[in-house]
């Protein structure tokens, strides 16, 4: 159970597939700021409002390593690992609200602009499998000799920040709603390591049996953490004062831009799409970043012989070889200042709405909210330092009651091909709650899972209008 | 009374789901036990001398040496997770004397730890004669192996057997290829 609770913490994936045109949740709009929105107002409950997490290995699982089974724990891993590409990954994202409301405002009776604002916190983590890494340091070169292990497979990123921000939204007529939503990025910590190059091959030498050839050009990019790290006094209570100072702009800032909207071609079809995340963030503060650059070819170390008395003998000839070595593999540490982009999101969603229900109850805004069952497919893609990530889901939604409603989703991921997710969203009395989990099939052994997601939040809802 | 039935079966659901959540068959202390056992090959010495080396001042020199310092033989990493090493030595001689070649491994204080040594046969008409010497360290020579800070290279020409001496003309070449190779085997659990 305690696992399951870490679970439930970690568990919100950067694909809200659940999420996402889920309107009686309000914070669909934090995906789609041009999502239709069905309420005259909201108070995310502090802290509570909106949980995600997300982990997700592509093509492994924590079962296929530490399954109890008998087999020898070596041969487990080795064949994960040979199983396991370059462009195989290991990801962590989760978010946490400390505080979010909105407000509807416009003249007349229908208010049709919409204000919300809040702010989150935003831990992220995305590893590429280091394949040539590893597979040097299962096999060593004596087997592969001619092969050339690229070292730009160390391909990592990571980051904690709090994101400030403030979106309108605008119901311009019965078939297009639009939305907007600036961000105020606050670094809390950064590293950077994707755009590494080099590779090390060990080829028949010429004058010697071997010739081992480095071409090194890595480098790590940090922010935060130096300050922290070198802190003489080591109180934690100094260090948390110092990550509150970041995460309310004490630190590296950067600007982005959520945009979307929704267009109802029918009463029945509707299309909604949103970018997310454009921005970057400006690394100046504690900036500390560690490069590995140089080239090197090795045969061997060549004696002299010298005749009595004459010149440069090998040991002095070693010397200057090992300092080739040691010039090699000198790392240079620099505060060099960075800038990041941020990985754009994007989501786009297409949706069908039947079975109209003839209640009273519902006097939606969005014209689709009348109908009991939605169905469609929902493209999900983000940027990633080798390729985008994609997922493609098919889902069905079904209002059961007018305070309750709840969703399937069908999603094809790199992480699998079954992963069925299942949320709902309930309003009892002005208070919403709704949770969405992922991966249902695999909850009976979660070690089996490649990826698990789950969001939960509360909010205060004003006049909700599906009352 | 339906609706509502319905709301907590739907709630039901999901507390079921969370409560039978779990991880089985699982057993992290098995990474204890990681075990990877690399090979590596690396390039050591090389040369290729011509018959002029052992001829100085007009003489005939017997004996060549030079010496080599390596500091990566008792790096705590090696010395941690070697387990056996191989020494591949190739001679390729196109002179016209028998050699002998001598490696001797010395500690930081210059004493001798290790020595082994092999001979070239003499080549007549310049061709290429071969010879090779493998030296394996294990055990006791490999503990001997981890202690080497200094290789010393030493080159005996052995007399001919028409009795002729080598000049600064004399035709022909001394090649020497070398390489180790290290078999690791990196144990977590120590």
């Amino acid at each position: 159970m305690l696992l399951l609770i870490t679970t439930c913490c970690v568990c919100f994936s950067q694909n809200k597939q659940l999420l996402y045109g889920f309107h009686d949740i309000p914070q669909t709009l934090l995906i789609n700021p041009g999502a239709p929105v069905a309420n005259d107002g909201y108070i995310g409950i502090p802290f509570l409002s909106h949980i995600h997490a997300n982990i997700g290995m592509s093509n492994l699982t924590i079962y296929d390593i530490f399954v109890d089974d008998g087999r020898d724990f070596n041969s487990k891993l080795k064949e994960a690992i040979y199983a396991m590409k370059d462009t195989d990954y290991f990801a962590v994202n989760q978010q946490l609200d400390l505080f979010s409301a909105g407000f509807a405002f416009g003249k007349g009776f229908e208010k049709n602009k919409y204000i919300s604002f809040g702010m989150y916190k935003e831990t992220n983590a995305f590893i590429y499998f280091p394949k040539d890494y590893a597979t040097l340091a299962y096999e060593g070169n004596h087997q592969n000799i001619n092969r050339i292990f690229d070292l730009s497979d160390l391909n990592l990123s990571g980051e904690m920040l709090a994101v400030f921000h403030l979106g309108f939204n605008k119901k311009v007529n019965k078939k297009l709603s639009y939305g907007l939503r600036g961000k105020i990025y606050s670094s809390i910590f950064n590293v950077n390591a994707t755009k590494n190059s080099g590779t090390f091959q060990t080829t028949v030498g010429e004058n010697n049996f071997l010739n081992h050839q480095f071409y090194l050009d890595l480098e790590v990019q940090t922010t935060g953490f130096k300050s922290l790290l070198d802190d003489e006094n080591s109180e934690l209570s100094n260090d948390i004062n110092t990550i509150m100072k970041r995460a309310f702009f004490g630190g590296n800032l950067g600007l982005g831009l959520d945009i979307g909207f929704t267009y109802n071609f029918t009463e029945q079809w509707v299309l909604e799409a949103s970018v997310q995340d454009v921005g970057f963030i400006n690394y100046k503060k504690d900036v500390e970043n560690f490069k590995l650059d140089g080239n090197l070819r090795f045969e061997g170390i060549n004696p002299l012989f010298p005749k009595s008395g004459e010149g440069q003998t090998a040991e002095e000839y070693w010397d200057a070889v090992e300092a080739d070595f040691e010039e090699l593999f000198k790392i240079d540490t620099t505060n060099t200042k960075y800038t990041l982009a941020k990985p754009i999101k994007f989501n786009a969603v297409l949706q069908y709405a039947f079975g109209k229900k003839n209640n009273k109850e519902c006097n939606c805004l969005a014209v689709q909210e009348a109908y009991k069952n939605r169905v469609g497919a929902h493209l999900f893609l983000m940027q990633r330092p080798r390729k985008p990530q994609a997922a493609l889901t098919a889902f069905y939604y079904r209002r059961l009651l007018s305070n309750l409603g709840i969703k399937t989703s069908y999603t094809l991921d790199s992480y699998s091909f079954s992963n069925v997710g299942m949320a709902l969203s309930a309003n009892i009395k002005n208070v919403n709650f709704y949770i969405a989990v992922d991966n249902l099939l695999k909850y009976k052994n979660l070690a089996k899972a490649q990826s698990v997601s789950l969001q939960l939040g509360f909010n205060y809802i004003f006049k909700s209008n599906e009352n | 009374m339906f609706k509502c039935v319905l709301k907590y079966r739907i709630l039901l659901f999901f507390s079921v789901i969370c409560i039978t959540a779990c991880v089985s068959d699982i057993d992290f202390s098995q990474s204890e036990s990681l075990t990877i056992s690399p090979t590596l090959d690396a390039s050591v010495i090389y040369f290729d001398t011509p018959a002029s080396t052992f001829v100085g001042e007009g003489e005939e020199q017997t004996i060549v040496r030079d010496s080599v310092n390596v500091d990566v033989f008792t790096d705590a990493f090696i010395v941690d997770n070697v387990a056996k090493v191989l020494f591949l030595f190739e001679a390729t001689n196109t002179i016209n004397r028998n050699f002998q070649a001598q490696v001797d491994l010395l500690d930081q204080a210059n004493v001798l730890q290790h020595t082994f040594t092999f001979s070239v046969a003499a080549s007549l008409n310049q061709e290429e004669i071969l010879a090779e010497h493998l030296e394996i360290f294990e055990n006791q020579s490999l503990q001997a192996f981890k202690q080497t800070t200094k290789l010393v290279i030493t080159l005996t020409l052995m007399p001919s057997n028409d009795g002729s001496i080598l000049t600064e003309d004399s035709p022909g070449n001394l090649q020497f290829r070398s390489k180790a190779t290290f078999y690791l085997n990196i144990d977590s659990s120590t």
